[in-house]
């Protein structure tokens, strides 16, 4: 028997094992239960449902001994950040040799997770013989990332095949895509970064996906910060200035702990949405009020957001980030907000001005 | 003068990104450029796009360690309007949070301790007068031997001579060409102030109104030293000093110092 949605439960198979002493006597005896856990993904995995679908999911139990991947059996849409996800928590736990059933790969989507290349990093054949549309365009497949070579080349590749209105979107896109992928091969510890996105043409936008099964962010900043959860050490990732690689604001040579804030910024200034995922929380950012404010929030709490606490616990970090294509915002004067936001009023004499020539 | 030439898209193409390539032109470009005081420039040019960490890798160590001299020095070619936001941006938090959080370890003879800068001037032009030993300067000027050491001291941590020889710099012509108790003399200790590496990393707050208070000062150097409290107050003090003297015109408020 095995358990429903989320929760492993004992399964009538029991294993025993014998233990024996160099002389090879038995010396005692142990129970392990065959532990299975279910992931079921919603029809509609998306930003929105976020919440749910991570509360519903124990993606990282313990010592399990076989994992399922039940897809909606009415009809599977996921977003990029979820098939990135998806493809990260996969490769974990196929190099811990743990086998991964999916079920319900028939369902009406699943060929968007085939062209996603997503079952490249599940041992799963949906046997369809999906023919893969040319992604020129609409999309960028799962694609992993294991060093600052692969993300060079990555983001190198990337900008041909997207198919945005304007230079500045995927100037946008090209930027997050950069600082996302490089933060896992810089501070996730040694794991791969997944990384995915897909261009809308309704209403206009590309979402991005980068998830990695590593350290995870509190971890990541624990040699330089103490948090006392989750929840707070991922507020404090999305201040710029806070790396884990020095504890002296914008301190290292290498990091400036900006990158997230920025990040965050050019969603927030295009009208989209954010999230980051780690440990067990995940703050999610809304989509700006038309009321609000052009310049970004260096205080992530200061803007409209949800943080979703206790929640079964990911290995890793996700970050899902959607840069809505809006003619009206050049992305020129996205980085110019964003320079606003740091600008302040300053004391004391004026320095000399940058050359600029 | 010497300058440098670093053509960005040649190296990482329009989507400059990659902080490897960042990595190398900070560390085998610019930073030992800046220490010879040379110029370096760093060409945009067909470069649409940077990013914060590729900028952040090039030039925030090299802001943070020289400071005003930095954006002296550093020339950035046919930037976009979008380059320019963020390299503004690196230079804005590295200035701002640059030198002073360093914990750079500074030595005790860093920190100065000679108040009267018409004094350390004094010590200066008996340097470039045939001075080349203590004693010859304390004889020139009157001043004590324990004196004529805090004040030698005071100079080299300005940059007005060398700092093992009794020698005069450039920076120290410099000054002695202007007019005693001039706005010109004045303004030249104000910049050479701000050069000190004592100002950058102590200090960057000095000249802002209102200042830092004097605990403040001591407790900062007691970071980047292992100077004792009241001696570090006594340090603050001078730092104070050098302040009320180099931002304001009206030297007749400049205090009356002890004579040895």
């Amino acid at each position: 028997m095995s358990s429903t949605v989320g929760f492993p439960v004992l399964d009538g198979t029991h294993l025993l094992r014998r233990y024996r002493n160099p002389s090879s006597q038995v010396i005692g005896l142990s129970m392990e239960a065959n532990r299975q856990t279910i992931i079921s993904l919603p029809n509609n995995a998306s930003i929105h449902a976020m919440r749910s679908y991570l509360a519903a999911n124990e993606f990282f139990p313990t010592a399990p001994s076989s994992l399922v991947l039940r897809f909606n059996p009415r009809f599977s849409f996921m977003q990029p950040f979820v098939a990135a996800m998806l493809a990260a928590w996969g490769h974990y736990w196929s190099k811990k040799a743990v086998p991964i059933a999916c079920e319900n790969v028939n369902v009406r989507g699943i060929d968007y997770a085939t062209r996603m290349r997503l079952f490249d990093y599940l041992p799963e054949d949906p046997g369809r013989g999906v023919r893969e549309h040319e992604s020129s365009g609409r999309f960028i497949p799962i694609t992993k990332l294991e060093s600052s070579d692969d993300v060079r080349q990555f983001v190198t590749d990337v900008i041909p095949m997207l198919h945005s209105s304007s230079a500045d979107h995927v100037d946008a896109v090209a930027y997050c895509l950069s600082e996302l992928t490089r933060n896992v091969i810089e501070h996730a510890g040694r794991t791969p970064a997944f990384a995915c996105a897909q261009y809308y043409e309704r209403p206009g936008k590309v979402s991005i996906g980068v998830a990695d099964c590593g350290i995870g962010v509190r971890a990541s900043l624990s040699s330089s910060y103490s948090f006392s959860s989750d929840a707070d050490a991922i507020i404090a990732a999305m201040r710029p200035g806070v790396s884990g690689s020095t504890p002296v604001m914008y301190g290292s040579p290498e990091n400036a702990g900006a990158g997230l804030f920025f990040t965050k910024s050019i969603a927030y200034l295009s009208g989209g949405y954010f999230s980051l995922h780690s440990g067990s929380a995940a703050y999610r950012l809304r989509r700006r009020a038309a009321n609000s404010g052009s310049i970004p929030n260096i205080e992530p709490t200061d803007d409209r957001h949800d943080i979703y606490a206790a929640l079964p616990y990911w290995q890793g970090t996700v970050v899902a980030v959607d840069i809505e294509s809006n003619p009206s915002v050049a992305f020129e004067a996205v980085m110019k907000q964003i320079r606003e936001a740091y600008a302040g009023p300053r004391k004391g004499r004026p320095r000399p001005p940058i050359r600029f020539t | 003068m010497s300058s440098g030439l670093v053509s960005i898209y040649q190296h990482v193409g329009e989507r400059a990104e990659n902080k490897d390539f960042a990595r190398a032109v900070r560390t085998e470009i610019i930073l030992p450029a800046l220490a010879k005081e040379e110029e370096v420039c760093l060409d945009f040019a067909h470069v649409r796009m940077a990013t914060q960490s590729f900028i952040h890798a090039c030039i925030s160590e090299a802001i943070r360690k020289y400071g005003n001299a930095a954006l002296m020095l550093l020339e950035f070619r046919k930037c976009n309007t979008a380059l320019q936001a963020i390299i503004a941006t690196v230079v804005e938090y590295s200035m701002r949070f640059g030198a002073g959080e360093l914990r750079e370890h500074l030595q005790h003879n860093e920190i100065p301790q000679a108040d009267n800068l018409t004094k350390v001037r004094e010590v200066v032009r008996a340097v470039s007068g045939g001075s080349t030993s203590r004693a010859s300067i304390a004889a020139s000027t009157g001043y004590s031997l324990r004196h004529v050491d805090y004040r030698l001291a005071a100079a080299r941590i300005l940059g007005l001579l060398e700092a093992d020889a009794f020698a005069l710099t450039r920076s120290g012509y410099d000054l002695l060409s202007k007019r005693p108790g001039s706005e010109d003399e004045r303004h030249c200790l104000l910049n050479l102030v701000e050069e000190s590496k004592v100002y950058r990393l102590v200090v960057p707050d000095l000249l802002e109104t209102p200042p830092p208070s004097l605990d403040e000062i001591a407790r900062r150097i007691q970071t980047h030293t292992t100077l004792g409290v009241s001696t570090a107050i006594r340090r603050a003090s001078t730092l104070m000093s050098w302040r009320r003297y180099v931002g304001s015109a009206q030297l007749s408020l400049w205090p009356l110092e002890p004579q040895p």
